[in-house]
């Protein structure tokens, strides 16, 4: 019931979609441009260039040994995208939230920029569980990896989902709770994620099934894009266009989750911690 | 208990004696496996087959590497920045403590130097002369650090006992005498080992529980007291290992060739049996291979596979015996077929062909290399040996050429072991470049019917012997029908790597009628192997030419120029498949004008990923 009307809600609002959408694609185009121009020299005048896109992988580890500097640049600008994903899409999922769980009837750019530091603020706070989590789990598959690949590989999966499940809803119900009342400290809208997830355990059990498993079908969705894509399988904007596709997907999917979870936080958070309006 | 006498007394299949037996070891040893201690005794007969007289005996004590930080093994490990164990379970050690000769005590003037000790001989041995000794020593087992040890209750019994080195000298129909000694290097840490044909006959006690795997064949058994003694026998071998462990599942087959039945033993940890088939598989396949260049002698081959904390015992050779270990790899990755095979072709270039493992670490190395992409080619094809997972593929040799391109171009294969800059210049040289240069001669050079000719007349000419790098070329080249010195010399004494490359591609307009076309290639290094080069132009056509830098064009570039209608619009080096000793392969082709559509298809490929860990990530 509760996903019922949040789906509902999301889909009279599809330009909300289109925007969280956008920042994802946005994101990832702008930080692919710098690898994208320094291969050009390297692979444009070279047909061994067509290797790289047909399964063998010699040529790809061979073109890293030759420029070890392109590694780095790769997981610099996906650093840099994590990053700048983080703020934008923080602050549009806040601006989503205000206008879609708090009726804000100003517009979503005047609520994106009222709530956006608070909103990063949060998002900094998942940020940091996730890679704690992500550590942790790193020592376990050291421990298995090379010797245990498909543990390691099983182990490797079911922990981003598990952490990414989490952390989506504790953080739905934690920004809910910012927008409603922009004063409450972040720390007590966190510490009030969790109490909200602990009072409402169905309703929490279920956005934490609903969010593994769509965030999962959507992910193995898109890796299985970018692995046809990578040896050759269709067109370039035939693929292009389903990962547009598959990102408005992912899209649409994370807004319900913030329109369902913010509604019960805001239901449910007043009705178990009373609001103190004012002191003897 | 009733003993188990069984018919079998003889490890070999083919009418033997097939070496000098230049030594023979009647051996009876117990190990206590709660101290991880073996102690044996040994009655030892030598021959010297050499023109010369000896004055010394000498003997491995390979376990003395395991002694403490001052050994060799952890000095040369420290150079490499390898730290030394210190906890006590990982010290090992062999003490000889009684050497008698002819009822004479001895012990006094056995002299022990890291892992090798000498006994200078009173009476001295004139050639064909024998010497007879009995020794008894107690060896401790360190927890398997290189190739032998102890882990939980797995055992890998080897490098244990006093073992003589091999005696260098030359025989009757050599040059003039000299003074003659043993090679008996120490335990190095990069390197193996080197050791003289002969016979085995090993009585070893363990508890009842144990199963074992030797080299050689199971004579007799024999139980009392909740201990057995097994009595084992080798022939025309030059070591002796068995492993030990009260878990191992024996699984067995037979393969039959030319030559009669080889039985199969694949002793196997509970926890690995779902890999039983991929290791036996893979160990048929290597012998039949191995087959075309002669018969494996032997009747029995064993494999062992290592527990997951005993892998560094888990891909080595013994004669008759191989250790290898079971990757926990779907069966798309070949990584447990690639440890079996590369073990058993050691059984040839190692077991059969006992080169010096230390002065010539390629000889037998490179060779089981070449071999492993044989097999796995024979298995799986030959576009994927490595693996074949999702559409992305790697073969062996492209492991391999990937290792050599990065780590290759320090040492030549032809350097002592222990030179080596470190284990993965020794890998890129020893193991890799061989393999390489195997398959060119394959592809390029000559055609694998006559690769395996040269290989058969260098099995032929030197089994049961200690060759040499000269002695292989020489082999090679006459079975092969062709002197390649121009190809083996750079390959074995040069580090530099081959590598052809398309220099330039270009086109000028010759005025309306049509353009004048050039491309340039050239030669970094290693063989003059010929190469050819399809050139292709606007209009369709395509020219093959070929580049012989030899003889008369020894130059390192070739240009080629065309006058025609169309301009030229690339050039393809080795348009029928790379060189695998080619260790570039980015260069080997060119185009005029620039094509993007490959980086744009591989940087959307990277996008999407991204998208999906951002998705995955949470915003």
């Amino acid at each position: 019931m509760i996903l019922r009307s949040a789906i509902a809600r999301v889909a009279a609002s599809p330009r909300l979609v289109g925007l969280l959408a956008l920042v994802d694609l946005t994101v990832v185009a702008v930080a692919a441009q710098p690898l994208s121009a320094a291969l050009a020299y390297d692979l444009d005048r070279r047909p061994a260039a067509l290797h790289l896109v047909s399964g063998d992988d010699a040529s790809l580890v061979e073109l890293v040994q030759d420029r070890p500097e392109l590694l780095q640049l790769a997981l610099r600008s996906a650093e840099l995208a994590l990053l700048v994903h983080l703020v934008l899409g923080s602050i549009v999922a806040g601006g989503l939230v205000a206008v879609l769980v708090g009726d804000d009837r100003r517009g979503l750019w005047v609520a994106c920029r009222e709530h956006a530091l608070r909103m990063i603020g949060l998002g900094l706070f998942a940020w940091l569980g996730r890679a704690l989590a992500l550590a942790g789990l790193g020592l376990s598959v050291n421990a298995l990896w090379p010797h245990h690949l498909d543990a390691a590989i099983a182990l490797l999966a079911l922990d981003i989902a598990g952490t990414s499940a989490l952390s989506a809803v504790l953080l739905a119900y934690a920004r809910a709770l910012a927008v409603e009342r922009p004063a409450r400290p972040l720390a007590r809208c966190l510490v009030g994620a969790f109490v909200v997830a602990a009072r409402n355990r169905r309703a929490s059990l279920l956005f934490l099934a609903w969010t593994a498993a769509t965030a999962f079908g959507v992910l193995v969705a898109q890796e299985l894009l970018a692995w046809g894509l990578s040896i050759s399988i269709g067109g370039v904007a035939v693929s292009l266009f389903a990962a547009a596709l598959l990102a408005l997907v992912r899209a649409a999917l994370d807004a319900v989750l913030l329109v369902a979870a913010g509604r019960v936080a805001v239901e449910r958070y007043s009705s178990v911690v009373p609001i103190v309006t004012s002191t003897a | 208990m009733f003993p188990v006498v069984l018919a079998i007394v003889t490890a070999l299949r083919l009418a033997g004696p097939l070496s000098p037996r230049t030594t023979s070891y009647d051996m009876t040893a117990e190990l206590d496996d709660d101290a991880g201690v073996v102690r044996g005794s040994e009655h030892v007969r030598w021959r010297n087959s050499s023109a010369g007289t000896v004055r010394e005996l000498a003997f491995h004590l390979y376990m003395n590497a395991f002694r403490d930080d001052d050994s060799v093994y952890w000095r040369e490990a420290g150079e490499r920045g390898q730290r030394s164990p210190s906890a006590p379970e990982a010290r090992g050690g062999i003490e000889v403590t009684s050497v008698r000769m002819g009822g004479v005590d001895r012990t006094g003037a056995f002299v022990v130097e890291d892992s090798v000790g000498r006994l200078p001989l009173e009476t001295p041995v004139p050639p064909g002369g024998t010497v007879e000794l009995d020794l008894e020593w107690r060896t401790r087992l360190p927890r398997i650090i290189a190739r032998a040890g102890r882990a939980g209750d797995f055992f890998a019994v080897a490098q244990w006992f006093p073992k003589l080195g091999v005696l260098t000298c030359p025989g009757p129909d050599g040059p003039a005498p000299r003074p003659c000694g043993f090679r008996a290097e120490p335990y190095h840490h990069l390197g193996e080992f080197f050791a003289d044909f002969g016979t085995y006959d090993v009585r070893f006690t363990v508890p009842a529980r144990f199963r074992v795997g030797a080299t050689g064949v199971l004579v007799d058994e024999q139980a009392a007291g909740g201990r057995k003694t097994l009595h084992f026998r080798a022939e025309d071998v030059h070591d002796f290992v068995l492993a030990a462990c009260p878990r191992f599942e024996s699984v067995r087959a037979v393969y039959p060739d030319a030559w009669g039945e080889i039985e199969l033993e694949l002793l196997v940890m509970p926890e690995h049996a779902a890999f039983a088939s991929r290791h036996l598989r893979a160990a048929a396949a290597a012998l039949g291979e191995l087959e075309q260049l002669g018969p494996y002698p032997y009747r029995r081959l064993t494999i062992v596979d290592v527990p997951d904390g005993a892998r560094r015992a888990g891909s080595q050779e013994y004669p008759t015996l191989v250790f290898t270990q079971s990757h926990d790899a779907p069966e798309g990755m070949h990584a447990p077929e690639a440890t079996t095979a590369h073990e058993t072709a050691h059984q040839f270039f190692y077991g059969l062909l006992a080169s010096d493992e230390i002065a010539t670490p390629w000889l037998d190395e490179g060779l089981a290399e070449s071999f492993t992409d044989r097999v796995l080619a024979r298995l799986f094809g030959r576009a994927q040996t490595a693996y074949e997972v999702a559409g992305h593929r790697l073969t062996m040799l492209d492991i391999d050429r990937l290792g050599y391109r990065h780590d290759g171009a320090v040492d030549s294969p032809e350097t002592r072991a222990f030179a080596f800059l470190h284990q993965d210049s020794y890998h890129a040289s020893a193991y890799a470049k061989i393999a390489l240069a195997v398959r060119t001669l394959e592809d390029d050079v000559l055609d694998p019917q006559r690769v395996v000719a040269g290989l058969r007349r260098y099995v032929e000419r030197w089994r049961f012997a200690h060759p040499d790098a000269e002695d292989f070329v020489r082999a090679f080249d006459e079975g092969a029908g062709e002197d390649l010195h121009w190809f083996w010399n750079p390959v074995l004494f040069d580090a530099e790597p081959l590598d052809y490359l398309v220099l330039d591609v270009a086109a000028q307009p010759l005025g309306p009628a049509g353009f004048r076309s050039e491309v340039v290639l050239a030669r970094r290094g290693g063989p003059p192997v010929p190469v050819e080069v399809d050139v292709r132009f606007a209009d369709g056509r395509t020219v093959r030419e070929k580049w012989t830098p030899q003889g008369s064009d020894p130059s390192r570039w070739r240009r080629f120029v065309y006058e025609g209608a169309a301009p030229v619009d690339e050039a393809v080096l080795a348009p029928a498949g790379a060189i695998a000793l080619d260790t570039t392969r980015w260069n080997d082709g060119l185009r005029r004008l620039p094509d993007p559509q490959p980086r744009r298809r591989f940087i959307a490929s990277l996008g999407v990923a991204l998208l999906g860990l951002l998705g995955a990530w949470g915003r």
